[in-house]
């Protein structure tokens, strides 16, 4: 007996659709059955591996933009990038001289050992990585959002990781904090230390050190208020920083005061290598802190002077790239959502470039500030 | 009844015409006689209009010697050419006259008062005062009876300048100094306005103009010049919340110019550029709602001030005489 079948458009697309029906059917018949196993201990079968991985790489050659890449063997973003890494990632993904945790080994998929893989992507593919990171693994995104800048420290340290010895690692990651304490009482009775992050020294430099990337801000001398409130502002979110987030979420709001008290009292060095100024450059900054352009730039001085009120940051001494990137974030819209960001961001809409930059200049010209200590009423020292 | 209605409506709408903001409530020279001028010409020009209807009316009607004299060549030699000719002529050289005239020719030497438009409100300098300019804002005083040039500036967009009773606007052009000469008969107090749109606050942005009594002008130019007094109440709030950074009060290290000189402010007429009346209770309410008062204002919000340091800062103002 033969059936004689007449293909019409209709039939056709009914046809189909019964297909997608039955497939989706079939799937979910698999998932309630669990004949599927997810364990993550079997590991995939390896057409599944091959899968997953051209996925990855397609996805990630396919998303990754032309970026404007900055000079990654500036040692300030390596050394910002290695102490993030230690605290960070060096937990899955190991570090030199210090393979992936037996926990973190047993992922699916393992965490890629980056001294190796890293240098499979090019600059810009590792830092949409790092500022996406990758569904299915595992892999976090940047946690702060809109912080591509921050992304850049990361990439120029995994850039440099496949060269670094495990004591070069060791001290880089370090930064000014002490490497790790051989006290094996302290060990065996309290546990390792139950904040490794938030060795604020590590970064941010201390009476013996300056600090280690010209990316961080001096803390020592700033005034309690001012540190309170930065701290404050990075452990509700409303400060985006992948770095300073991770930190201060990290912190109570006691500890929080009781860091500010205690930072504001101590001085720091300044910082160990600063870049050519143009004196020029300087002039015309002190001009725009003390008196404004004349126009619409308010005069810096009047709350970042000595004078003004405790919960106004001090610039005095900051490195020129930091207020740089602090300025370009407020005028790219970053800074703008808590009441001292909010009222900065319509201060900054009016500053130029250049102004930006020689606003930079003069205060990075300038000695650290110190909360306490003597200051001219009208702020800023000649 | 209906049409009485309407008239009585038109007539009470003509109240609007008089007023601190009014062409009609002429007290500067050009004003007056640009009044005088509209007067003339309304009034003629109905006088004319009446008496062209009357002698269509009558060349409509019955023939008779009205219509007869109508239709006399003379008639239309004398009433269509002569009479416009003349009529016209006149009106043009007095027109001319009044363009040309004014204190501009008057002789002795203006005082010079620089009025610089801003986004949203007016910096005044007295230029000729003896012990240097004089820098206030947001309100124009001048002498009665004297010849004052104003040079009319802008720092950002077009503005206009325009005093209505005093007269005609002028616009305030970015790289370009317009001048604008004045001289007012009569003391008194009227309002100006920027008549031309300049952005989001335009419609706030307004100024008093108070015409004084030259030796009461005199005596007022030598307080206004005077640094505000020193270590007033709320002194060391307005200036540790960085007031400064726009705003200069003399005598104290607050020398921002991005935005309004505050020396005296408290003995201005008015706040936020002719928004609200200066008084104790505006103070408070300009720093607390300037947002809501006149929307886009370039000064920033100061949301984290206490009510205390906003307390502190209003009587500061406040006692800026």
């Amino acid at each position: 007996m033969r059936i004689r079948v007449t293909l019409t458009w209709l039939r056709i697309v009914i046809g189909l659709l019964a297909c997608l029906v039955a497939a989706v059917a079939g799937a979910l018949l698999i998932a309630w059955t669990g004949l599927y196993s997810l364990a993550a201990s079997h590991g995939h079968p390896g057409w599944m591996t091959s899968f997953l991985e051209f996925g990855k790489r397609r996805s990630i050659i396919a998303n990754t933009r032309d970026l404007n890449v900055p000079d990654l063997d500036d040692p300030n973003l390596i050394r910002l990038g290695a102490a993030h890494f230690d605290a960070g990632c060096a937990v899955c993904h190991g570090a030199p001289g210090r393979p992936v945790t037996p926990v973190f080994e047993a992922m699916l998929p393992v965490p890629p050992p980056l001294s190796e893989r890293a240098q499979d992507w090019s600059p810009e593919e590792l830092h949409w990585v790092v500022r996406h990171g990758l569904q299915f693994t595992g892999m976090p995104g940047w946690s702060g959002e809109d912080r591509d800048d921050e992304v850049w420290a990361m990439v120029a340290f995994l850039r440099a990781l496949s060269d670094l010895t495990p004591a070069a690692y060791g001290q880089l990651a370090a930064g000014n904090a002490p490497q790790e304490t051989a006290d094996v009482d302290a060990l065996v009775t309290a546990g390792p230390a139950s904040l490794p992050m938030a060795a604020c020294a590590k970064c941010h430099g201390s009476e013996s050190a300056p600090p280690t990337s010209d990316l961080v801000p001096i803390l020592s001398g700033q005034s309690p208020a001012a540190l309170e409130i930065a701290l404050n502002d990075y452990r509700s979110g409303a400060r985006e920083s992948g770095f300073m987030e991770p930190v201060a979420g990290q912190l109570s709001e006691d500890r929080i005061g009781a860091i500010a008290a205690y930072l504001s009292s101590r001085e720091s060095l300044a910082y160990a290598g600063t870049e050519a100024t143009d004196p020029d450059a300087i002039a015309r900054g002190r001009e725009l802190a003390r008196r404004g352009d004349g126009d619409r730039l308010a005069a810096c001085d009047s709350c970042h002077g000595g004078s003004a009120r405790a919960d106004y940051p001090r610039l005095n001494g900051q490195s020129a790239v930091y207020i740089r990137a602090q300025l370009q974030l407020w005028k790219e819209g970053g800074r703008a959502v808590t009441p001292h960001g909010r009222l900065m961001a319509e201060i900054t809409d009016d500053l130029s470039e250049g102004q930006i930059t020689d606003i930079a200049a003069y205060y990075a010209s300038q000695p650290v500030f110190q909360y306490g200590a003597a200051v001219s009423p009208a702020g800023g020292e000649e | 009844m209906k049409r009485g209605a309407c008239f009585l409506a038109c007539l009470a709408l003509l109240a609007g015409c008089a007023g601190e903001q009014s062409a009609f409530s002429a007290t500067g020279e050009e004003a007056i006689s640009t009044l005088r001028l509209t007067w003339i010409l309304t009034i003629g020009s109905v006088l004319v209009f009446l008496l062209v209807i009357g002698a269509l009316i009558a060349a409509l009607g019955r023939p008779g010697a009205l219509r007869q004299r109508l239709a006399d060549p003379r008639m239309v030699t004398l009433g269509g050419i002569v009479f416009p000719m003349v009529v016209l002529a006149i009106l043009l050289i007095y027109s001319f006259a009044l363009l040309r005239a004014g204190p501009a020719s008057a002789g002795a030497a203006p005082l010079n008062i620089a009025v610089e438009g801003k986004q949203w409100w007016w910096r005044v300098t007295y230029s000729d005062t003896p012990g240097g300019p004089v820098e206030s804002a947001n309100e124009l005083r001048i002498p009665v009876g004297e010849t004052v040039r104003l040079e009319l500036t802008s720092a950002d967009v077009i503005h206009s300048f325009w005093v209505p009773a005093y007269a005609g606007k002028v616009d305030m052009i970015p790289g370009r100094t317009n001048a604008l000469t004045l001289k007012v008969t009569a003391p008194g107090i009227v309002r100006g306005q920027c008549t031309e749109y300049c952005g989001g606050a335009h419609a706030l942005m307004a100024f008093r103009v108070i015409a004084m009594p030259p030796e009461e002008f005199a005596a007022w130019l030598e307080r206004e010049a005077a640094p505000a007094e020193q270590s007033l109440p709320g002194e060391a709030e307005f200036l540790r919340a960085g007031c400064g950074a726009c705003h200069t009060v003399r005598g104290t290290p607050a020398e921002g110019t991005a935005g309004p000189e505050l020396t005296h402010v408290a003995s201005r007429q008015t706040i936020g550029a002719g928004i609200l009346q200066t008084t104790p209770e505006n103070f408070r309410t300009w720093l607390d709602r300037h947002r809501e008062i006149k929307p886009g204002n370039l000064m920033p919000e100061y949301e984290f001030l206490s009510a205390a340091e906003r307390e502190a800062i209003a009587t500061y103002l406040e006692a800026l005489e």
